[in-house]
């Protein structure tokens, strides 16, 4: 038996919903405030952070929820009931949520409360990952060449005008490594670095033609990428690769790795990893499709599974004291960091 | 001696100079005229066909099934089988036997006749398949692979698959050593309307069991050719021993072909086959097989049919032989029990003559037939004998019976009578069926018992001397215990029996609201939970996840409106609201795998599970639903919302659609805050014809479907053309009307199909209509009282045991929880047609003796003994018969046998004990005076 392969891909579909089409009676869009439900805590959760000693998951309808112990949870009221991607925190106590409509909120007390900074349905993108370089300044990346900064705290946003930002493609993390160097990792091989904070970009060669899906800090300058069927590498030094040009881009384009540039890390699966946490000493542990937990350290050339006693794809994971706390299709739970 | 008493005296004089004369007169006429109606009705009787049937056991009037019929054939009903084959020991399935087998049953399901066979789903069925992410897109296709061979990697294959394809705790057991074949069965052959042989599809049910478990198999092989089939074909292969009946009567289906090669049908019957025994090939020790449905129901309570019966001849042999030893005579203890069996005889011929069969849930009714019938029989001969006892010779103590109780026994069957046929309000036909029956049977009874009995007694010889021995006998032997019950005909003894009357009657208004609605139980209430049947539903609902109780509700928009986000999005959050709801297991539908196939355009990434505003994104994701995945119908103007409940409790239940009720409602309101130009109103309106359109549509088909079996110029088929020529054009107009309703509106979210809906709508019946039957059965109970008595007293003396013994049976009912159902609701009608009798009888006579100037003692002494004495042995005769119930194998049979041992002897001390503590303090002579104070 051979599969038949399904015709559409994410640029066939891109190329569609570029055509015009007027749905008679759509939306007059506004946002709708999340309900509060029992279950929110087993919706799908996609992303966690942490403001001090407080683990902040979001997810699907707009949920966010809080917990101390990763165990029990209470529910955050939401401006918006749209999959919320990604939640990162500059400090304790404030903090910026990306999402689907290209959602952005903004929390000043620790994730509590949530105020609207910035939703725009009517271009059909999402936010996927935000980077904040203090209370004000700050980088998001999403879908579609979605690449936007603020420099007033999320209240105005103005597109990046970069070559990086021009090829139709999903942006899925920035990631600042441990030089300061800014890696963004997306679809289709894509990686794009910035070596002077956020104002230029350039794509730089790639080890893999898949998709990325992020990308974790390892060591003074590196950084371990991680995407599709659970292909991940060690880049021991971003900054150093060489760069490729947009324009030359094939349908995979990958550039020339140069030797030792990057380090295949086997992982003992095909399931896409989403999503990863730096460890200590420059390790990481990486979560993804079918419940799958791995976990790198530094130097090796394979992935270890770590039991996740559940087969749920998974979204995020987040270390607390000696729990991991995992976020995914069913919802938020933890398991032993042993 | 008086016939009655009050100003109804000169009414049944009047009555009895009409009818008399007709039945005393010349009796051979009526002799003849009896024996030909036996005769004929006996011959209908005997065409008598088992008739089982879904529909008519669901209340088709109701809103829910409207919706139920109306999307029938897009999302399915309710009458669903389930086959599971569990793997025996630790391993997983994936292993060449099991697989081998569960293809075996798939490719056997799919034959089976009356089955819907686009949706027969198994691993093996072309319409389970799995997505999976791939560099550059998505890859799909079967689970497992049209070439299936067994080989290691192909287990490791379908076994990848199987986690691919989102199908665990659904198709595949969560711990993966079991597998499901599902399908639904057609009650109607679409195209020669022939209606579905349940008995036969469960009986190739358990078939497909016997073939894979059972270890010989009985091949039926052609002793000679017939038509192209030469001698020694086999046949039929059956896995269990044939009955010895199946291979004398049995018949087989042998399809062959004739000498021009037409295909044709040949029934040739068992004893002209060979059956050879031998071992069966396919059968397995290592997989275990569990059967459920509707069709599996009907065929293990038909199954038990023999057993009903056996437990009904037991009923009346116990009665005969009580009845032997009470009359001392067997002539006299046949009698009652033959007329009996005639007054069944007509029931059943009265049925077939109106166009019905014996439903397997109406099994019972023939047996409370019987019942009343010996208890008016006996009565009647007890009355008789005390005649003879006094020297009247077998013609005049005939008469003098009849005299004394034709006219208060007919009034009580008459009002046995219209007690069930107050049943026939309730909307569900089976209910009707079984009102009609009853009123068929009791009616029976009034001329087998009223007309047949007397003047079979007239031909009666007996000895007198014998009888009059017996009697002081008896006399002798009750009279120390019926003095001393006539002394509750005392001030204080009357006063504190009513006044445990009155608390039982707060114990049993306290327990009343614990009366569940519907089925409490896990499996099927009608049969045992030890049995086969709720073994394998038990085997099943642990095993799987996704429970057998399912609440269907249809997502209602306009045609092609499905690929607009915020129709969807309507969808998505109705479901997330379900399952937020108490008593859901899970709830989904299209939305929940439209945002799985989103992620997957998105590369699988769990934050893509989501549903697209883009509309162009929404109709390719739409592209990847055909309308066979029961998801959605062909234009996409229906969506099916699958709600997996925890439990088929009527709280559960009645809870689950309240929310679903809330959330229509919120979600419209919602909709018009934020759709200017949105007119609820005209969105009901809208709602109501897409309704009357649906069914305008039914009516269509229906005609269509036919047409396609006949011949197109017949008479028929015009006539039929022209129907549907009609009906063609009614529906075009009111698709023409929903059409131009400018108002944009709302997803209606309709209630409800799948079992659960229909438990839904049965239940809102029964609820509705239950208290409103008694309250009609009590009205007609009253009437025909008060014209018996003409007196308050006499209507109060029999009705208020009477209701007590109602409303202490519902306690009962609660207090061994059997729920008011389908099945159990006669009893409401049974309760008061038992207790009837009994009051009606005692009332009659005590009211006589006091009219003849007796105090209120005596009168009831000589009540007791003369029909209290009926009443005490009919109580305890009947009570000790029905009580064998109890070890009946359908669980029905023993609840009502529980029911009707209450029934009987809470109304024998009713009439008994409590008619003449009430008598105490009403009853007054006509003439206004009160009986002497004893």
């Amino acid at each position: 038996m051979r599969p038949t392969h399904a015709t559409t891909s994410l640029t066939a579909l891109a190329f569609v919903a570029g055509a015009a089409f007027a749905a008679p009676q759509d939306d007059p869009i506004k946002p709708h405030p999340a309900a509060i439900e029992d279950l929110a805590p087993q919706s799908i959760m996609v992303d966690l952070a942490k403001a001090g000693g407080t683990v902040v998951a979001v997810g699907a309808r707009g949920h966010i929820l809080l917990s101390a112990d990763g165990e029990n949870w209470r529910q955050a009221p939401s401006p918006v009931s749209v999959m919320l991607t990604r939640v990162r925190f500059v400090n304790d106590k404030i903090g910026y949520i990306g999402g689907h409509d290209a959602a952005i909120l903004k929390t000043l007390d620790g994730g509590e409360t949530w105020v609207l900074k910035n939703y725009k349905p009517e271009l059909e993108q999402a936010i996927y990952d935000l980077h904040f370089f203090d209370a004000d300044n700050g980088i998001a990346v999403g879908a579609y060449d979605l690449f936007w900064r603020t420099a007033d705290g999320g209240d105005t946003w103005e597109p990046i005008d970069s070559p990086v930002g021009q090829g139709e493609l999903h942006h899925y993390s920035i990631t600042a490594l441990n030089d300061g160097t800014l890696l963004i990792a997306g679809e289709r091989s894509m990686l794009a670095r910035s070596l002077d904070g956020g104002d230029t970009w350039e794509r730089i060669v790639s080890p893999y033609f898949g998709s990325y899906f992020g990308a974790v800090a390892s060591g003074p300058t590196g950084a371990v990428v991680y995407g599709l069927r659970g292909n991940t590498y060690y880049l021991p030094n971003v900054a150093a690769l060489p760069t490729t040009e947009p324009d030359e881009y094939a349908e995979y384009p990958l550039g020339e790795m140069p030797e030792g540039g990057a380090i295949e890390v086997k992982a003992p699966t095909t399931d896409s990893l989403f999503n990863g946490v730096s460890t200590p000493n420059g390790g990481a542990l990486l979560v993804g499709v079918n419940g799958t937990v791995l976990r790198y350290a530094p130097g090796a050339t394979k992935l270890a599974r770590v039991p996740s006693g559940t087969s749920a794809p998974l979204g995020d994971i987040e270390v607390l004291g000696n729990r991991l706390v995992l976020a995914g299709e069913s919802g938020v739970t933890t398991i032993s960091a042993n | 001696m008086a016939a009655s008493s009050g100003a109804t005296g000169a009414w049944t004089q009047k009555i009895l100079a009409v009818v008399e004369p007709l039945i005393y007169g010349k009796r051979w006429v009526g002799i003849l005229w009896l024996s030909v109606l036996t005769v004929l009705l006996a011959w209908q009787a005997a065409q008598l066909k088992p008739d089982a049937g879904f529909e008519k056991s669901i209340p088709l009037e109701h809103p829910y099934m409207q919706v139920f019929k109306q999307y029938q054939a897009d999302f399915g009903g309710a009458n669903t089988v389930l086959v599971a084959l569990l793997q025996k020991g630790g391993e997983d399935i994936y292993n060449e036997e099991f697989l081998e087998k569960l293809k075996f049953v798939t490719d056997e399901v799919f034959y089976v006749p009356g089955n819907d066979r686009r949706r027969v789903t198994s691993l093996f069925t072309r319409n389970v398949r799995y997505i999976e992410v791939v560099e550059g897109g998505l890859s799909g296709a079967n689970v497992v692979p049209a070439d299936y061979r067994p080989t290691e990697e192909n287990f490791e294959l379908i076994k990848t698959n199987v986690g691919k394809a989102d199908i665990i705790g659904r198709l595949v057991t969560s711990d993966q050593r079991g597998a499901l074949v599902q399908t639904e069965l057609l009650e109607f052959d679409p195209a020669t309307g022939e209606k579905l042989d349940y008995r036969r599809v469960a009986k190739l049910l358990e078939n497909i069991r016997g073939a894979v478990t059972s270890e010989r198999k009985w091949e039926y092989k052609l002793t000679e050719a017939v038509g192209t089939k030469e001698a020694g074909t086999v046949v039929a292969t059956w896995y269990s021993e044939p009955s010895r009946l199946d291979k004398l009567f049995g018949k087989t289906n042998v399809i062959t072909a004739n000498e021009d090669g037409v295909p044709i049908t040949v029934p040739v019957s068992n004893r002209d086959l060979e059956i050879v025994e031998s071992a069966n090939e396919n059968y397995s020790d290592q997989v275990s097989v569990h059967i459920i449905g509707f069709a599996k129901i009907i065929g293990d309570v038909t199954d038990a049919t023999l057993e009903v019966v056996g437990f009904f001849l037991l009923t009346l042999l116990m009665t005969l032989v009580l009845l032997w030893l009470y009359t001392g005579s067997l002539k006299l203890a046949i009698l009652p029990l033959v007329c009996s069996i005639v007054a069944v005889i007509w029931e059943f011929g009265l049925l077939t003559t109106a166009g019905y069969g014996l439903d397997p849930f109406a099994i019972l009714v023939p047996f409370l037939v019987l019942s009343v019938s010996v208890s008016h029989g006996v009565q009647y001969v007890n009355a008789w004998v005390s005649e003879i006892a006094d020297g009247r010779t077998s013609y005049d103590a005939s008469l003098e019976t009849f005299r004394r109780l034709a006219i208060p026994g007919t009034t009580a069957l008459i009002t046995d009578v219209a007690g069930f046929a107050t049943i026939y309000l309730i909307p569900i036909d089976i209910i009707r069926e079984m009102s009609l029956n009853a009123a068929f049977g009791i009616a029976s009874i009034i001329i087998t018992n009223k007309v047949m009995m007397p003047i079979w007694l007239t031909y009666v010889n007996v000895d007198a001397k014998v009888f009059e021995k017996k009697q002081a006998f008896r006399d002798r032997l009750f009279a120390p215990m019926f003095r001393l019950i006539a002394k509750v005909t005392h001030r204080w003894p009357a006063a504190i029996t009513i006044g445990i009357c009155i608390g039982l009657l707060a114990i049993a208004v306290e327990k009343y609201p614990d009366l569940q609605v519907g089925d409490a139980q896990k499996g099927v209430p009608e049969l045992r939970p030890d049995s086969r049947y709720n073994q394998d539903s038990a085997a099943i609902v642990e095993n799987f996840d996704l429970g057998v109780d399912i609440l269907k509700v249809v997502a209602e928009t306009d045609p092609e409106a499905c690929r607009f986000y915020h129709t969807m999005e309507q969808t998505d959050r109705f479901l997330w609201q379900m399952q937020n709801t108490d008593g859901v297991q899970s709830a989904l539908g299209l939305p929940t795998y439209m945002k799985l196939v989103y992620s997957g355009f998105n590369e699988g990434h769990i934050n893509a599970r989501i549903l697209p505003r883009n509309a162009n994104a929404m109709a390719l994701l739409l592209s990847q639903f055909p309308s066979s995945t029961g998801l959605l119908n062909t234009d996409c103007s229906a969506m099916a919302m699958f709600i997996f409940t925890e439990d088929h409790k009527a709280g559960t239940i009645e809870h689950i659609v309240d929310e679903v009720e809330t959330f229509n409602t919120a979600n419209a309101e919602r909709f018009a805050a934020v759709h200017p130009g949105t007119d609820l109103g005209a969105c009901a309106d809208k709602t109501a014809l897409v309704r009357a359109a649906g069914q305008t549509n039914l009516e269509y088909k229906l005609r269509n479907d036919r047409l396609v079996a006949l011949d197109a110029n017949s008479e028929e088929a015009k006539l039929l053309q022209a129907e549907a020529d009609e009906l063609k054009a009614q529906l075009d107009e009111q698709r023409a009307q929903i059409a131009a309703v400018e108002s944009p509106c709302p997803v209606n979210f309709a209630l409800a199909t799948g079992n659960v809906g229909v438990m839904a709508a049965t239940n809102e019946v029964v609820t509705e209509q239950e208290l409103q039957v008694v309250f009609w059965v009590y009205v007609v109970v009253v009437i025909f009282l008060f014209l018996s008595f003409w007196s308050v007293a006499g209507v109060l003396c029999v009705v208020l045991p009477l209701s007590l013994v109602s409303i202490m049976a519902y306690a009962v009912m609660a207090w061994l929880e059997i729920g008011l159902k389908v099945a159990t609701l006669p009893v409401v009608a049974l309760a008061v047609g038992i207790g009837v009798d009994y009051g009606i009888y005692v009332y009659a006579t005590l009211i006589d003796g006091i009219e003849r100037g007796l105090n209120l003692e005596d009168a009831f002494f000589d009540t007791l003994n003369k029909t209290g004495k009926a009443v005490l042995f009919t109580g305890v005769a009947l009570g000790v018969g029905v009580g064998t119930w109890l070890f009946s194998a359908l669980q029905f049979q023993a609840d009502m046998g529980i029911l009707l041992v209450f029934m009987f002897t809470a109304n024998m001390f009713g009439a008994i004990l409590v008619l003449p503590a009430l008598a105490r303090f009403m009853t007054k002579r006509k003439d206004g005076t009160r009986p002497a104070d004893n």
